[in-house]
């Protein structure tokens, strides 16, 4: 099943079923009328994707019977009140305000193994803000901060929460799958967002903050819909692709990632609660050769960033940049 | 005005204090006060004017402040109830006072911010700036709550001031920064010092050149690593937001001592800093950054997990938070 938020012409929001291929949008609450009442089971289909997740069991089976009745049915399939051409709907992001964004850092197994890294090496993360997201045709938005890039990822949306989950049953705790885009500022990541500082004792370390550098407003384009992890192709084997414009940038495989789906999600959550809707990224490919961080200078070049993960969806955003904004 | 939100069995709700030791429900005491008054609709009114939870009301215009003034005023007195008689006043003793904003959007935090530390610092090549990283809500926990610390080395104190934003913004002027803040908090940014220090980096090698990148999404994010509160305390309240003095005491020591004084980056740069980066909502939070120890002290070697106890976080003026430390 792929689950979509989007809005209608008169602006409201509304949780969309994508169909046949992603081609066409079902309003869920509509086709939700068509279920036979006993199997509603008193149901009532939020307007928003999050609250659906937080429902449970409860809204993914309403979801599945709505998808069911729909199928089955070639007058709802027909019936313009009800099922939309996908083009005709304004797609946003599916989940809008995650309690919490993870994004996994540096995950490519050929980086990774290359870099210096602490003598027990375990996956490095930071936090994303809500304010990054925007939808998967939405305008991104590219200060002028020197390159910024792209970094196409698959992000796990979480159904269930916990803490300590074992990793044996971290995929139970997976709502499903979405494509993001996790928008970096290199440039600024290497030359401003650092200070060394000098310890009492003696010694010096050097720290980065990622407070700025990936979370400028629209740093993360998503979706276009989530695919429900029972139908999901698996997480950890999906082709990864950026274009900017017709220029392959990047490119590789969520099967050469060091961590896992259900590592992360594991490692996760011994330190944090995970609640419904929280996102983790799980972390990009590499710069497609000759391409590499400097030159792929998104707000430079500009045009359209389109970020696929096979089999799970495509964004399209154009690029707007601003100048003069730091 | 000082504000919490605190839970007396049911919901989370929002409560003013006069002296710290009453708590009133907003929202039903002004219902009360509307009821008495031969309002007809006096719960409807109120969950508009003064509802019961702390980012809908900060969202409120001038006649929720007319509401909190006219409950603060009533609360003096003493003797509220709701308008069906409920009771409408606690003792604070008797309630969970939580985080002020359990639930907030964002929660900013800046890092290295005290003149002593940041001025000896290497910095890059550029306009001086601070850094900041950001905090998920789960760290959340209220001020006497215990501080659940897992077995990954020293554990710590960064005794902080967070202010509230109080609206949406993007582009803030400095003029204006005092403008967006509702008010301020006692909080204290535990942090896993032992951790960012072994094994939060990574030493990246690309094309072109070395990049040694820390990430912060762990050591400073265990849940109920940001014990807040108990008031969040209306800005108009503070007579000096740039002369508060700040202590950290652990089972009774000052492990860190210093003043809002001491930060290198004030409001009127922060609030427009992090506005042209990040639209602003009201209830976000944003953690201005901690002070040092005091002499013969190095307080990021103070290992609260090992020596158990309690941990004390107090600014002048905000209050005192009083957490327990609780090995996990």
């Amino acid at each position: 099943m792929k689950l979509c938020q989007y809005e209608t012409n008169n602006g409201d929001k509304a949780i969309g079923l994508a169909i046949a291929d992603g081609e066409k949008i079902a309003d869920l609450k509509q086709v939700f009328q068509a279920v036979p009442t006993a199997d509603q089971a008193g149901y009532q289909v939020p307007s928003d994707l999050q609250r659906l997740i937080e429902d449970g069991p409860a809204g993914l089976a309403a979801a599945r019977a709505a998808e069911n009745a729909l199928l089955g049915s070639p007058d709802l399939l027909g019936n313009p009140e009800a099922v939309f051409a996908a083009d005709a709907v304004r797609l946003c992001a599916p989940v809008s305000r995650p309690p919490k964004f993870f994004a996994i850092a540096i995950n490519t197994r050929h980086n990774w193994e290359k870099a210096l890294k602490p003598e027990n090496p375990h996956a490095t993360y930071f936090i994303k803000l809500a304010t990054c997201i925007v939808g998967p045709h939405d305008d991104v938005h590219i200060p002028d901060i020197g390159y910024v890039g792209s970094e196409v990822e698959l992000a796990v949306i979480i159904g269930k929460g916990g803490r300590h989950i074992p990793e044996d049953k971290a995929l139970e705790h997976v709502f499903g799958y979405t494509v993001h885009n996790d928008i970096t500022a290199h440039e600024m990541r290497k030359t401003t967002e650092w200070i060394q500082v000098k310890r009492p004792d003696g010694s010096e370390e050097r720290l980065t903050y990622p407070g700025r550098y990936k979370n400028y407003d629209t740093f993360s384009p998503m979706g276009p819909w989530i695919t429900t992890a029972d139908e999901a192709p698996d997480p950890n084997k999906v082709t990864l692709r950026a274009w900017l414009n017709d220029d392959l940038v990047q490119e590789g495989s969520s099967a050469d990632h060091v961590y896992g789906v259900a590592a992360l999600i594991s490692y996760l959550s011994d330190a944090h609660t995970l609640e419904p809707g929280d996102i983790i990224s799980t972390g990009t490919v590499p710069p497609k050769p000759p391409w590499t961080h400097p030159k792929i200078d998104l707000g430079r070049i500009g045009g359209v960033l389109t970020t696929r993960a096979d089999g799970f969806g495509e964004l399209k955003n154009p690029i707007v940049f601003d100048e003069g904004v730091v | 005005m000082k504000l919490c939100t605190f839970n007396a069995g049911q919901d989370d709700r929002v409560g003013l204090t006069i002296d710290g030791e009453t708590i009133v429900d907003v929202n039903l005491a002004y219902a009360g006060i509307l009821n008495a008054a031969g309002e007809p609709k006096a719960s409807s009114l109120a969950d508009v004017v003064a509802p019961p939870e702390i980012i809908e009301l900060i969202k409120g215009g001038a006649s929720t402040e007319v509401a909190l003034g006219e409950v603060a005023k009533a609360a003096a007195k003493g003797g509220l109830a709701g308008p069906n008689g409920e009771q409408a006043m606690f003792k604070a003793d008797d309630v969970h006072i939580k985080a002020p904003v359990p639930a907030p959007s964002k929660i900013f935090a800046i890092a290295i911010n005290n003149k002593q530390k940041f001025h000896i610092a290497e910095k890059p090549d550029c306009e001086e700036h601070p850094n900041y990283f950001i905090k998920v809500p789960t760290c959340l926990t209220g001020p006497y709550d215990p501080i659940e610390i897992p077995d990954i080395g020293i554990v710590g104190s960064e005794i902080e001031v967070a202010a509230v934003i109080s609206k949406t913004a993007r582009f803030v002027k400095p003029e204006d920064a005092m403008d967006h803040i509702y008010g301020f908090m006692t909080h204290n940014d535990i942090t896993a010092h032992e951790l960012r220090d072994t094994s939060e980096w990574i030493v990246s090698k690309r094309p072109e050149g070395d990049v040694r990148l820390t990430y912060s999404g762990r050591y400073k994010c265990f849940d109920t690593f940001s014990p807040m509160g108990p008031w969040l305390v209306t800005k108009d309240e503070i007579k000096d937001i740039n002369n508060l003095s700040m202590v950290a005491r652990h089972n009774g020591k000052d492990v860190q001592v210093g003043s809002t004084d001491d930060m290198v980056f004030g409001w009127d740069y922060l609030i427009p800093y992090l506005s042209a980066a990040h639209t602003l909502y009201p209830g976000d939070i944003v953690s201005w950054g901690t002070v040092i120890s005091p002499e013969g002290v190095n307080f990021q070697k103070i290992d609260l997990r090992g020596e158990g106890g309690y941990l004390e976080s107090e600014v002048e003026q905000l209050g005192t938070l009083n957490n327990p430390i609780k090995p996990i």
